[in-house]
């Protein structure tokens, strides 16, 4: 498969590099050769210097040829004319272009089949924004995300000291007996994503990955020892575009949201737009200001400003002055490892939610979703089992499935099954897979269909 | 089935301009479409590269046999073509492609689909013919090769 990557930025190059961990034959093109140099030298792919917006360089980077275009540069103006001259020009089969202006995606039909033809447009800091709101809606848990439109939740809740089910073997757990619609696909532990067994036991330290219907959530939450009680009171420091989408969505769930943001201007554009906020001007790494408003009684304390170093600072205090979980918004991928050791409950990179939804288009199979986990060492996918793929008419237990993946949620005509060994998924299916990093090519295969699928 | 019920003289490319898996595609379904009017050339490459995401056609031993359904047609029609120089077709055995058959079937075809792409994954699986096929020197030459198969079916 061939991939034109437009854009050598934090987002191009993050995909550039998995991208081509995958073999995919990767081209990217960047106007800066400084910034280009950096994705030679590191990832020892072709590159091309020039416009992504210029015919003649696209050619130069082989796009007749090309199966992909993924435009990504900071310019949304660049990006779609990129994806304008791969319909118009080379008929290319994906495109995807990163739009931050949400006017463009909601307002107008410009991306649609019949104008620009964009297969995502995809804006790195409202997916952001959006798995924040997934976090808030499982209380304790450090990753969530939801399948088969919301019926089905992926969640990690980390098992601290004093969690009831330290020392017991998975088999064990109440909550997981047969019917009990609970499975845990995964424990990351040191670092390092397993794939459990019965025998397995859990450990201090552990981070449990858990699929569930999502009625059941609290249920689970609770056997962790955890209050499933969802925070009532959230501070967000920053009200650019994601806090104030943030502020914007959670006023309408009924929580008190104050938002802190250092410009007066920008303080008082979105204090027109949000009706119950409280917007605040004034500077979230000040102890005072986070004491007058009583940071030792917020559930949650989000740092979304675009400073890395501001989010990070601001989140270490506030986590020292009381706030019960802190959610840092973290652009640097080297910052992330850090994170957790300061105290930080969770840290995302809006580059991780993009890169998700642009290799759901790079993978072979009938894809509806594709979720990365733990960074990039698994992934959940929601697929459509197709007729005479591996995966159909025999019972799981059966598979010869590949090591290192489950099938985690089958989803038939609305009703939501979480499989035991005996189940069976028919064609028509969807089913959510869970899989380490190495199997991927595997599940890709076991979802192929045969040459008589026509 | 006779191949040559499925195939015209007009519908056979001897060597392939396209250098990618995408542009083979696309030049067979320009071939295709200039054969017959009913056939639309985008939603053609659309079903034929939606169909290979499901899972390569290059089904090994240089032949990829690419197939979708069209609802615009109405009888089962085949274009063929050659590449010396091969093509990567994402093929299971990771070898590069010579021997293109492509077919595409009615939205409606109860079965004949399926009976040519058995009868053409069966012919194709001769080396013998494969290699009659590589050797035509032209147009007509890989025409006979197949009329000459046909009789003996």
């Amino acid at each position: 498969m061939q991939i034109i990557i437009i854009g050598a930025g934090e987002v191009g190059y993050s995909i550039a590099e998995i991208l081509s961990r995958e073999n995919k034959d990767v081209v990217v093109i960047d106007a800066d050769a400084a910034r280009l140099k950096r994705v030679s030298d590191g990832l020892d792919i072709k590159t091309v210097c020039g416009s992504g917006s210029n015919p003649k360089v696209l050619s130069m980077a082989g796009l007749n040829q090309a199966d992909m275009l993924i435009a990504v540069t900071d310019s949304d103006e660049v990006n779609m004319i990129a994806c304008l001259i791969a319909g118009s020009q080379a008929n290319i089969p994906v495109k995807i272009a990163r739009i931050r202006n949400p006017e463009y995606a909601e307002n107008t039909t410009i991306l649609d089949k019949k104008h620009l033809n964009i297969d995502l447009a995809i804006s790195p800091e409202r997916a952001a924004a959006d798995v924040i709101l997934n976090i808030l809606a499982v209380p304790h848990a450090s990753s969530v995300a939801e399948f088969f439109e919301g019926k089905v939740k992926l969640f990690s809740l980390k098992v601290n000291s004093g969690c009831p089910v330290i020392g017991k073997l998975l088999k064990d757990l109440p909550f997981l007996h047969p019917g009990s619609n609970v499975l845990i696909p995964a424990i990351c532990r040191e670092g390092k994503i397993i794939i459990p067994r019965g025998n397995d036991l859990i450990l201090e330290g552990d981070e449990v990955y858990t699929i569930t219907a999502s009625e059941n959530v609290s249920r689970v939450i609770s056997f962790f020892g955890f209050d499933a009680d969802k925070g009532r009171r959230v501070m967000i420091a920053g009200g650019g575009r994601i806090g104030h989408y943030l502020a914007k969505k959670l006023e309408k769930q009924g929580i008190s949201v104050k938002i802190v943001e250092r410009c007066e201007a920008k303080c008082e554009e979105i204090a027109e737009d949000l009706k119950k906020t409280v917007v605040l001007n004034g500077d979230v790494s000040e102890q005072d200001l986070l004491t007058e408003e009583n940071i030792s009684n917020m559930d949650y304390f989000i740092a979304v400003t675009n400073d890395d170093e501001v989010n990070i600072l601001s989140s270490i205090l506030a986590k020292q002055m009381g706030a019960k979980t802190v959610i840092t918004l973290v652009n640097k991928a080297t910052y992330i490892p850090l994170t957790s050791q300061v105290g930080i409950d969770v840290a995302l990179s809006p580059r991780l939610s993009t890169v998700s939804g642009i290799l759901q288009y790079a993978r072979r199979g009938k894809i509806l979703s594709l979720t990365s986990i733990h960074e990039e060492d698994a992934e959940a996918i929601e697929v459509i089992a197709l007729e005479t793929s591996d995966i159909v008419n025999k019972p799981l237990k059966d598979i010869k499935e590949p090591k290192g993946a489950i099938i985690g949620a089958i989803e038939r005509e609305g009703r939501v099954i979480i499989p035991k060994g005996e189940d069976v998924v028919l064609p028509g299916d969807r089913v959510l897979i869970f899989t380490l990093r190495a199997s991927i090519k595997d599940v890709e295969k076991s979802l192929m269909v045969k040459m008589e699928f026509f | 089935m006779k191949i040559l019920d499925i195939l015209d003289e007009e519908s056979i490319i001897t060597e392939l301009k396209s250098k990618s898996k995408k542009e083979a595609i696309e030049e067979m379904a320009v071939v295709a479409a200039k054969n017959d009017d009913s056939v639309n050339i985008e939603t053609l490459v659309e079903v034929l590269i939606e169909r290979e995401k499901l899972g390569s056609t290059g089904i090994g031993d240089g032949v990829a046999i690419p197939h979708g359904k069209l609802s615009s047609i109405e009888n089962v029609m085949a274009v063929f073509a050659r590449s010396e120089e091969g093509i990567d077709f994402d093929s299971m055995d990771g070898k590069n492609a010579h021997l293109f058959f492509l077919l595409i079937a009615p939205e409606d075809s109860a079965g004949s689909h399926l009976k040519a792409l058995a009868r053409v994954s069966r012919l194709m699986n001769d080396p013998k013919f494969r290699l009659s096929l590589m050797e035509a020197k032209s147009r007509e030459e890989v025409y006979r090769t197949f009329a000459d198969e046909d009789a003996k079916y």
